[in-house]
């Protein structure tokens, strides 16, 4: 009896102690997250001045982007899809015509020095360089997602895929390509309702 | 008090001695700012569950002690991961489940069983920082060769801009050779040590 | 029959693609220890593979509905890893009973799946993989099932292939250094390098 008396305080003490923790925490995590996500709204969308909430009420939740004067630039979401290794999730910007203007991976898990080079930023300076007080220049952005800029649902297949790769690329480009056209079915389908 | 503390250290290092704790050692050694990352959290979780389950100790019956253990060290784990996300997220988006399999890490309960649940307070701490320590030193150094072999780089900054890095050091297989050729030398160096003893 | 295509790809990859042992680095622990033998690296692979599975459909049930309904999926650590732990008891139940002379065979290795670095993994992995923001996948039941079974499985074929090896290495001079466990992880290392072959 005193066995289970024992093991049940200590399960009930560990859960209060975590939902202390929980509570502290998840608010912090929460904003994160949506910062991150803000983030990689601009990171798709590189024009948009401002963006809108995310709007909901769709199969596909989106974000809509505008200019200074509030005209619609284009439009965000988000598409997954299985990659070689792990589930890969993309930020996708396309323009009213469906030209993707910009697309940020948000998580990967591929083979480090093979498939996570879909996030691989060209090194703009070395350690000798840091320790001898030189400036290094911020580095870019990934060559790997700068390529899909300008590109529709077709010349989108002209990507350089990874040597040794193949299958993340084709993943990446897979997801870019369904989702844009699952997309545009949503935004078409919607628009004869509305008029 | 100092003993209990070097122990962990050198004598019993969990690594490369007793050999503990091995699965996120050679999954998470890929970059020096993993494997502290990983660290400092194994030496949060193994101070705090050594500090506790020494503290309770006497109230523990033997029977489910190591349930009681378990959920004491699940319980440290799920806080670490809750502030690694909420703190220092890219820490958390690199280690990634490994965070979790902290809890099954056999350094931690291993310490427990052998030493936290028999000792007082004071010693149960020391011995938890000594062999945090003591992982923490054999982390980095085996994410230090496989990130500079790897990646050409440290704690993410480049030695050179044209080093093709050697790619298996950085999968499975280079944990594996790596710590394979320290754990020989390491012993090379024991052998030379007894041998020296004798004389 | 598109599920049954993706069952198949699921049940290869986990075994060849993705193997715990040779690509994910987990499970090590109980690995070393049990290889040197092939006939307690078959009695652990057999046991391995039945707690992974009874795991995967236990977790699976209790996240999907216990967990994510009442909005405390942060406990999933300390709840994954009871289940386990019970799991692992009835094991040793059932075999003390059924086969006494497997399970002196297998001594101390046989809660030491408990801690296998593997098994929570494979529950965790469950876990992110076939559920999603939204809650499960379509088909996640089976497919962290037939997960749960190829990883037992890939785990079985790492033991066998390592015992194999570590038993005729018996009969070879290997430098005193490297003998037992640097030679057993350099090879694992060898044997990992091989299984990128199915990159």
């Amino acid at each position: 009896m005193r066995l289970i008396v024992v093991l049940a305080s200590v399960c009930i003490a560990a859960a209060l102690l975590l939902g202390v923790t929980y509570s502290l925490t998840s608010g912090r995590i929460q904003l994160q997250e949506q910062q991150a996500e803000k983030a990689a709204v601009l990171c798709a969308l590189p024009v948009a001045e401002k963006i809108s909430a995310q709007i909901t009420d769709k199969p596909i939740p989106y974000y809509e982007g505008y200019d200074a004067s509030g005209g619609v630039v284009g439009y965000a979401f988000t598409g997954s899809g299985k990659g070689y290794s792990s589930t890969i999730k993309i930020m996708i910007g396309v323009d009213e015509d469906m030209t993707i203007q910009g697309i940020k991976i948000l998580s990967q898990q591929e083979t480090p020095g093979l498939g996570d080079k879909v996030d691989e930023v060209k090194s703009t300076g070395t350690l000798w360089d840091l320790l001898r007080g030189k400036k290094i220049p911020p580095a870019g952005r990934p060559w790997f997602q700068e390529q899909f800029a300008g590109k529709n649902t077709e010349t989108v297949n002209e990507i350089t895929f990874i040597t040794g790769a193949t299958i993340t690329s084709k993943a990446v480009l897979d997801i870019v390509k369904s989702t844009i056209e699952e997309f545009r079915d949503q935004l078409t389908g919607r628009e004869p309702a509305t008029g | 008090m100092k003993k209990t503390f070097t122990n962990g250290i050198i004598r019993e290092n969990p690594i490369f001695v007793i050999m503990l704790g091995l699965c996120p050692t050679l999954a998470v050694s890929t970059s020096l700012f993993n494997a502290v990352g990983m660290a400092a959290a194994v030496i949060f979780v193994l101070v705090f569950s050594n500090l506790v389950i020494s503290l309770m100790r006497k109230f523990i019956p033997d029977k489910v002690r190591i349930p009681c253990f378990i959920v004491i060290i699940a319980t440290f784990v799920t806080i670490t991961e809750l502030f690694m996300h909420a703190f220092v997220p890219q820490l958390f988006e690199s280690l990634g489940m490994f965070v979790s399999l902290i809890v099954v890490n056999c350094i931690i309960l291993g310490r427990a069983e052998v030493f936290a649940s028999k000792n007082k307070v004071s010693l149960a701490v020391m011995d938890g920082l000594g062999m945090g320590l003591g992982f923490t030193l054999g982390i980095a150094v085996i994410a230090l060769i496989r990130e500079i072999l790897g990646s050409g780089s440290i704690w993410g900054f480049k030695l050179s801009l044209t080093y093709k890095p050697l790619l298996i050091a950085i999968l499975p297989a280079g944990a594996f050779l790596t710590i394979g050729f320290l754990i020989g030398l390491i012993n090379i160096q024991k052998a030379r040590m007894q041998r020296a003893g004798r004389k | 029959m598109a599920l049954s295509r993706e069952l198949i790809t699921i049940f290869l990859a986990v075994i060849f693609v993705n193997n715990f042992v040779f690509m994910r680095s987990l499970g090590l622990c109980p690995y070393l220890g049990v290889s040197r033998h092939s006939s307690s690296a078959v009695g652990m692979g057999l046991a391995v593979i039945f707690v992974m599975t009874l795991s995967s459909v236990a977790t699976w049930m209790v996240y999907r509905h216990v967990l994510i309904p009442l909005h405390i999926e942060y406990l999933y650590i300390i709840v994954f890893i009871l289940i386990i732990a019970t799991l692992v008891q009835l094991v040793e139940m059932v075999m003390e009973k059924t086969s006494p002379g497997l399970y002196r065979a297998l001594g101390i290795y046989l809660p030491l799946i408990t801690t296998n670095c593997a098994v929570l993994g494979i529950a965790v992995l469950n876990m992110n993989t076939f559920f999603n923001a939204q809650g499960p996948v379509p088909g996640s039941f089976i497919k962290c099932l037939v997960n749960g079974i190829g990883c037992g499985v890939g785990f079985f074929v790492a033991l066998l292939l390592m015992s194999g090896i570590r038993e005729r290495l018996e009969f070879c001079e290997v430098p005193e250094s490297l003998k037992d466990i640097p030679i057993a992880f350099i090879i694992a290392g060898l044997i990992a390098i091989a299984f990128m072959g199915f990159l």
